[in-house]
């Protein structure tokens, strides 16, 4: 087996960038689908949220493979930068969705409705 | 694979799997090995609190409204949460308990036929030690141990994909066991047949062991679509999860209605849907409060999901103020929170679980081992010390881990009977065995040949023989008994104990071994499969 050893330098840049620029980029990525999905009408906002938190870890996964499987750091941090940046964007333009989701669940009578 | 880069890529991904094995190989080990023992952690709690192995003294049930009159007189009154578990299959007692408040959570076992409070005779160890050990550490600042566990949960799932990237053949590797040959080889083919027979179990238990607690790793989703306060949270959990939101009133509660009439309306309720069931939990919140509520959970032992289909009343009343219905997204989070509770009944399943979890602990193990192995001698010619440490906090946290729950099972069977806090005694003979188990394994981290790990192996085949002695000589329930009277779950904890000592002491032996010790007859058959591998 061809042992590849980063150097110390490498090896915590990589780590870095996988661990803080990886959750980094699954947090954009799951605000930005808990806002389009509603906005787009595809789900009501709390399935939107699951749905987006639910995929996130493997977002996260994905982004730790391959910044450690890409041959060179500069373009491993650029990327990951990059498209945290572009979800982040992307879904501070959306509107958080408005209170009373079409759903079911939120038609229910609520005996239980706070006190205004 | 000629070109650079796969090479590189597949050399990449050994690196990640090496590192993310060292960094979080103990962390993964004690969450695997106390996750494992949770399987069975209702049998455990039977096993340690021998009052509660039996039904009730007589046939008929004792009432739910019983149970009440026993809150009553025994919780604090700053309690919160009133908990009624009512007697099944797996908990044959009528358990009790209170929290919240600033209460601790507090349980209590009652005689199923005649609500009288059972004598307290050791803590539950397998529900409230070792079930929290898997998720939380015991480490409540800051949610640290949770944090801690999903680090580790996504670690795994990194460890699950680089090793497979790592491996040119999978599939002959996993054919391969040379269990004569040098330590390091033999741990290496059972590290790559534990983890690859056990892999999608592995992968689905770490991702859905996160998504369990999506709601604490990843709140980004919750702050974007509602909000970052806490009443934008309770408004995506009660639109998520159908959580009733009804703050008190503030006036003191005059009495409570029937809740065996509410018992029998929610199962009248959940026949109606389709879904008939027995209530499992009875859950009174703010119960000395006008807007006290009462929650019946059904029972989860027939279906993978963990919707409960909480029917609420409104407790003065009886009457029914909502009924838990989810949206699809949430359903799924539910199975698969399911999927990695197993609250259902199903015994072949529930024993598939434990040998999964256990292949988990090998895979563990020997991957440590094998990285130990691989270092010791090379490091010790170089002068580092770096790599005997990182082998002492190993053996430390995996055999010593062992070491520390048996230590703790057989302090369980010598407590004297009518402490006030049995559970805090046996906690702190967990920790204490625990750290004991760190130094002796520093004391001896400049041994050659594997003395703190034998030593400690040694222990535990010593200390599991002792549990199951301490059992048959302290309660009268020995494997003879329990077996003939059918009773699995404290033979069944016996046996685990007999299997685990049997084990512990073949790997003294194998441990012991000297290095490149391959038996004549073997090592030729092992070279024959090892040059067909080639």
């Amino acid at each position: 087996m061809a042992r590849r050893s980063f150097t110390p330098a490498e090896a915590a840049a990589r780590t870095a960038c996988a661990v803080l620029g990886g959750y980094a980029l699954a947090a954009c990525f799951t605000a930005f689908l808990s806002r389009a999905l509603p906005a787009a009408a595809v789900l009501a906002p709390s399935d939107a949220v699951l749905t987006a938190s639910m995929l996130s870890f493997i977002v996260y996964l994905a982004v730790i493979l391959r910044v450690f499987a890409l041959r060179r750091v500069r373009r491993a941090i650029a990327e990951t930068l990059a498209v945290s940046a572009a979800f982040a964007t992307a879904a501070a333009l959306l509107p958080a969705p408005a209170g009373a989701p079409d759903h079911p669940a939120a038609r229910q009578p609520l005996a239980s409705r706070s006190p205004p | 694979m000629t070109t650079a880069a796969p090479q590189g890529f597949r050399a990449s991904m050994d690196w990640l799997h090496s590192w993310a094995g060292v960094f979080f190989g103990v962390l993964l080990f004690t969450i695997f090995f106390m996750g494992t023992l949770s399987v069975f952690d209702r049998e455990i709690d039977r096993w340690a609190q021998p009052s509660s192995r039996t039904g009730g003294a007589g046939a008929e049930r004792a009432s739910l409204d019983t149970a009440l009159a026993r809150l009553r007189a025994l919780a604090p009154p700053k309690a919160t949460n009133w908990l009624i578990y009512p007697p099944s299959e797996r908990l044959p007692s009528l358990r009790i308990g209170w929290s919240g408040g600033g209460a601790d959570f507090t349980v209590r076992d009652l005689d199923p036929s005649t609500a009288e409070l059972r004598p307290a005779q050791g803590g539950p160890v397998g529900t409230r030690l070792i079930y929290p050990m898997h998720y939380s550490l015991h480490l409540k600042w800051l949610d640290l141990g949770y944090w801690l566990v999903g680090a580790a949960a996504m670690a795994m799932l990194v460890g699950i994909v680089s090793g497979v990237a790592t491996h040119r053949r999978i599939f002959k590797d996993f054919f391969t066991f040379r269990p004569d040959k040098a330590l390091q080889r033999s741990a290496l083919d059972l590290h790559n047949w534990t983890g690859v027979l056990a892999l999608p179990f592995h992968f689905a238990i770490a991702l859905s062991g996160l998504v369990i607690f999506f709601a604490i790793y990843m709140k980004a989703g919750i702050f974007a679509a509602y909000g970052t306060e806490a009443a934008d949270r309770t408004r995506f959990n009660h639109e998520a999860f159908s959580t009733l939101r009804r703050p008190p009133a503030l006036r003191p509660l005059a009495g409570v209605a029937s809740l065996d009439a509410m018992a029998a309306e929610a199962q009248r309720r959940w026949a109606g849907r389709g879904a008939p069931g027995e209530p499992m939990l009875v859950t009174l919140r703010n119960p000395r409060d006008a807007h006290a509520t009462v929650e019946l959970r059904r029972a989860w032992r027939d279906r993978v999901s963990l919707t409960a289909d909480t029917v609420s009343f409104d407790a003065a009343t009886g009457r029914v103020l909502h009924e838990e219905r989810l949206p699809p997204a949430s359903k799924v989070q539910r199975w698969i929170a399911g999927l990695h509770f197993i609250q259902f009944d199903h015994w072949l399943l529930r024993g598939l679980y434990f040998a999964m979890g256990t292949a988990g602990c090998a895979m563990l193990l020997t991957g440590t081992l094998v990285w130990c192995e691989k270092r010791r001698e090379r490091h010790a010619k170089q002068g580092l010390a770096g790599a005997s440490l990182v082998e002492a906090i190993n053996v430390a946290g995996t055999v010593g881990l062992m070491v520390a729950t048996l230590a703790m099972l057989c302090a369980n069977r010598l407590l004297p009977g009518g402490l006030d806090d049995p559970l805090g005694a046996e906690m702190r003979v967990f920790f204490g065995t625990w750290a004991a188990a760190l130094l002796h394994a520093l004391a001896l981290r400049r041994t050659t040949s594997r003395r703190h790990w034998r030593q400690q192996a040694a222990a535990v085949a010593l200390l599991a023989l002792a549990a199951v002695a301490l059992n048959a000589a302290t309660t009268g329930d020995h494997l003879l008994r329990t077996l003939a009277a059918g009773r699995w779950a404290v033979a069944g904890v016996d046996l685990g104990l007999l299997a685990g000592a049997a084990l512990a002491v073949w790997a003294t032996v194998r441990l012991g071994l000297p290095r490149r010790a391959a038996l004549p007859a073997t090592a030729a058959l092992a070279s024959q499969v090892e040059g067909e591998a080639a």
